[in-house]
């Protein structure tokens, strides 16, 4: 599904990401971990386009998409949520999630304006079926910027899934959240990757991330440490090194 | 009624249309210095094409008002990459080249033995086709605030629609909006091409009013202060820019006792309510509590 | 040739006192990342405050530049209360667009008080004109010129030689780094201010006093030279602001010469436009746009 080779990205004498070579089976929950700055987000950032890549390759599904511009890679089937929480603040919640629908490739740029009356009304139950499922129905009449933190993360969410990506790239989707809410987090994300959807999750929660992936890759310094089965890759000598010592801090 | 009345309802239409420009800009984030270059524009381009050529008015207007839209999207094609700050500066020197420009061109025929046309600073004399034409002052009023609700109209319809969510999601941020597969810029110079037809409109109906253009009316206080309308009036609705026009023209400009020291009250008020209220009067959140009171009290009358 | 070059001279003349107002634009800026636009009129203020010492009890240069000093500061403390401290950090339109009414308010609260179009000045020299050669200086801009060089080097004292400096140097760079560092940011960008007012009353006085009269206009002539040349040399660069100030005022002394008078503003929009389409940064562009982009990395 996702695919890079080598991939690096430096800012100034920073290597953030070193020669990244990763692949991502279509319909795996893929776990992504490390210590904090050790590229995950710069991972995303530069598989969605919002930074250039300094050097290798990305290819989506066959088709390679280095270096375009974030429109475009999204418009190729990616969704992402962000670790510091981007919403529209000054919009409805409801609003959010619809907003994702904008540029969706099957949306006509006349319906920008002018809507068909059926295909509309669909999209809008759309939208209320995706705030049932995250569980924000009874507050998509609430400006967003006034929600409480986790229900901000499932308004990511929610607003990801709207654009019914193939590819959903997750960055720290429990962060903030009591073990209560992981579970529950954790439980969504379940739902959401049954239909074969694939998945990259960031996160910093261990009983998260090994229960829900079938395989993580450790980063440290913007370089892979190990890759495999999250039993194997978390027993393996590089990882307790390079990632247990800083583990107390992270959490 | 009364011609002082009419005299200044027709100012406070004819601001509205610029007030209004600026406005759109404003939903997407971007401050513009320079709708008084589009309003000249069609100031102009109107003027010269019912006075000189000897167009019909309504010809005219479509004529100023597609120039100014085409001018606006040429001039946001290269300014809108640029970031925040940078975009304004340029619009301001843009604003500026126009006016200057003005300032020098000159293109008159002769008319019945009488030189028509733009004549460098001494302005463009004898844009007469609604005297000519018989209407009134009243009339032209009707006409003008009959183009008012036409532009008004399209705000509402566009707030509701896809379009304008996509306006204000570019203005709260760029980057998030262009990972809902949007590209950004694209559509700041969609907004920025209509906020360019919307001050045309308000242009040309200036020159048919006032029969009288000079350049020195476009200088960058037009464009500021059409600019402070919005935030003034507030950001949540195509209503705020109107109500800041409307406190500063209606409200202001008629309390006599003020008269003379009118900017360091409007001054101090803009001040101070943008201290209390960085987005204006009619906010997004005031706006979005008002459509929910509304839509209770819908529900309990049925 | 010689008139080109008598041009240059004349335009560095002219910009050095567009650079000091630059100058003033960009300390403000620089720490604030947000624009003043009020910071002509404040200035403007301060000069008829000194235009009332002169007139009203007769005094001589130095205390009314005393004067026009103290009432820019003022004047300049007044707009930093109001349009700058009391917006939050995140509305810098609502910042901007204040600092606009506050400019209104300023340039009406003198037009009560100096009801005419103009008002005399103290003359900053008598009209003597130098010649080198082929070549002409007035006396006046060349005092001008030799005031502008001495507060730069002044300015680069205090920038880089005290604690303020520093200080001031820190929020500029990075203002989040400098309050974890344990630097006050409201006390150095009220200090901010009144230094660059306090740089823009002595430009006052310095400008005025080569025309001999002062008007209203003032204010806004002040602050669109000096965002033109802030914005030509880059924003937040002092030397930037130097260099932006020269470059406008040679491009003004040409264009007057080779295409009229009517031509001079023109020239120096269309240049301040072109810089913005093909190089935002301005002449000291890259530092400008590397700290741009480290912005964006904090995204």
């Amino acid at each position: 599904m996702l695919r890079t080779e080598a991939l690096s990205r430096a800012f100034g004498g920073l290597q953030a990401l070193a020669e990244l070579s990763l692949e991502v089976a279509p319909g795996e929950i893929f776990g992504l971990i490390g210590p904090n700055g050790s590229g995950k987000t710069t991972l995303f950032n530069v598989v969605t386009g919002v930074y250039p890549a300094s050097a290798g390759r990305v290819w989506l599904g066959g088709e390679e998409i280095t270096n375009l511009k974030p429109a475009q890679v999204i418009r190729r089937g990616v969704a992402r949520t962000f670790q510091n929480l981007r919403i529209f603040q000054r919009m409805t919640v409801f609003e959010n999630v619809w907003a994702a629908q904008h540029g969706l490739p099957t949306l006509r740029p006349r319906e920008l304006v002018l809507p068909d009356r059926a295909a509309e009304a669909e999209r809008r139950a759309e939208v209320r079926r995706l705030l049932e499922a995250t569980g924000l129905a009874d507050r998509a009449e609430m400006l967003a910027g006034g929600l409480p933190l986790p229900d901000q993360r499932r308004l990511e969410l929610a607003r990801a899934l709207a654009r019914d990506p193939a590819l959903l790239l997750l960055d720290e989707p429990a962060g903030g959240m009591t073990p209560r809410e992981t579970e529950a987090m954790a439980a969504l994300i379940r739902e959401v990757a049954a239909p074969g959807r694939t998945c990259m999750v960031i996160e910093h929660k261990m009983d998260m991330i090994s229960a829900l992936c079938g395989r993580l890759c450790v980063l440290n310094f913007g370089r892979k440490i190990a890759e495999g089965a999250p039993d194997a890759v978390l027993s393996h000598p590089d990882v307790l090194e390079a990632y247990l010592g800083h583990e107390a801090g992270d959490a | 009624m009364d011609p002082y009345l009419v005299s200044v309802l027709s100012n406070i239409g004819m601001i509205s249309f610029i007030a209004l420009s600026a406005y759109l800009l404003l939903l997407t984030g971007e401050i513009s210095f320079g709708q008084q270059a589009y309003f000249a524009i069609s100031a102009y381009g109107s003027g010269i094409a019912t006075a000189m050529w000897g167009w019909p008015f309504w010809a005219g207007l479509l004529w100023g008002a597609t120039l100014a839209g085409l001018a606006a999207t040429l001039v946001a094609i290269p300014t809108l990459r640029l970031r925040g700050l940078y975009f304004s500066i340029a619009t301001l020197a843009f604003a500026e080249m126009v006016r200057l420009v003005f300032e020098i061109f000159t293109y008159q025929v002769e008319i019945d033995g009488e030189l028509v046309g733009p004549d460098g600073s001494d302005g463009f004399r004898d844009i007469r086709y609604i005297y000519d034409s018989n209407v009134t002052a009243f009339e032209y009023m009707l006409v003008i605030y009959g183009l008012l609700a036409l532009v008004l109209i399209g705000f509402f319809v566009l707030e509701r629609a896809r379009l304008g969510s996509v306006f204000r999601m570019i203005g709260e941020d760029p980057m998030l909006t262009e990972m809902q597969g949007l590209n950004a810029t694209a559509y700041k110079v969609l907004a920025a091409a209509m906020a360019g037809v919307i001050a045309g409109i308000g242009g040309g109906l200036y020159a048919h009013l006032t029969t009288y253009v000079e350049p020195k009316i476009f200088n960058v206080m037009l464009g500021v202060h059409s600019l402070a309308y919005g935030l003034i009036g507030g950001l949540g609705t195509a209503l705020g820019p109107l109500l800041g026009v409307g406190i500063d023209i209606g409200f202001l400009e008629s309390i006599r006792a003020i008269s003379g020291y009118r900017m360091i009250v409007f001054g101090g008020l803009v001040a101070v309510l943008l201290i209390i209220r960085p987005r204006g009067i009619l906010d997004e959140a005031t706006v979005h509590w008002l459509r929910r009171r509304w839509r209770r009290w819908i529900h309990a009358q049925d | 040739m010689v008139d080109f070059i008598q041009n240059c001279l004349d335009g560095v003349m002219v910009g050095s006192s567009y650079a000091l107002l630059a100058i003033g634009f960009t300390l403000i800026f620089g720490v604030m990342r947000r624009l003043n636009l009020s910071y002509g009129p404040s200035i403007m203020l301060g000069a008829f405050v000194g235009t009332l010492v002169y007139l009203e009890f007769q005094m001589g240069g130095f205390a009314v530049a005393v004067a026009t000093v103290i009432g820019a500061v003022l004047a300049g403390i007044y707009v930093e209360r109001l349009c700058f401290w009391a917006i939050r950090q995140g509305a810098a339109v609502a910042s901007m667009v204040s600092s606009f009414a506050i400019w209104m308010q300023l340039e009406e609260i003198v037009t009560v008080f100096f009801p005419e179009r103009t008002y005399p000045f103290p003359p900053l020299a008598d009209r003597t004109a130098i010649e080198i050669g082929p070549f002409f200086l007035k006396l006046e801009n060349l005092i001008m010129f030799a005031c502008a060089a001495g507060l730069t080097v002044l300015l680069q004292v205090l920038l880089y030689r005290t604690r303020f400096g520093l200080a001031l140097r820190a929020v500029s760079e990075n203002p989040r780094a400098a309050r974890f560092m344990g630097i006050n940011i409201g006390r150095v960008t009220f200090w901010a201010f009144a230094l660059a007012s306090a740089l823009g009353g002595v430009a006052a006085y310095l400008i005025i006093g080569t025309d001999a009269q002062i008007t209203p206009l003032f204010g806004l002539w002040a602050t669109f030279k000096g965002l033109i040349a802030m914005m030509l040399g880059g924003m937040g660069s002092i030397p930037g602001a130097i260099l932006g100030g020269l470059l406008l005022g040679v491009v003004e002394a040409q264009s007057t010469w080779y295409l009229g008078t009517e031509y001079r503003d023109l020239a120096a929009y269309a240049l301040l436009f072109l810089f913005l389409v093909f190089r935002p940064g301005g002449l000291m562009g890259q530092v400008a746009a590397e700290r741009e982009r480290a912005a964006l990395r904090r995204v």
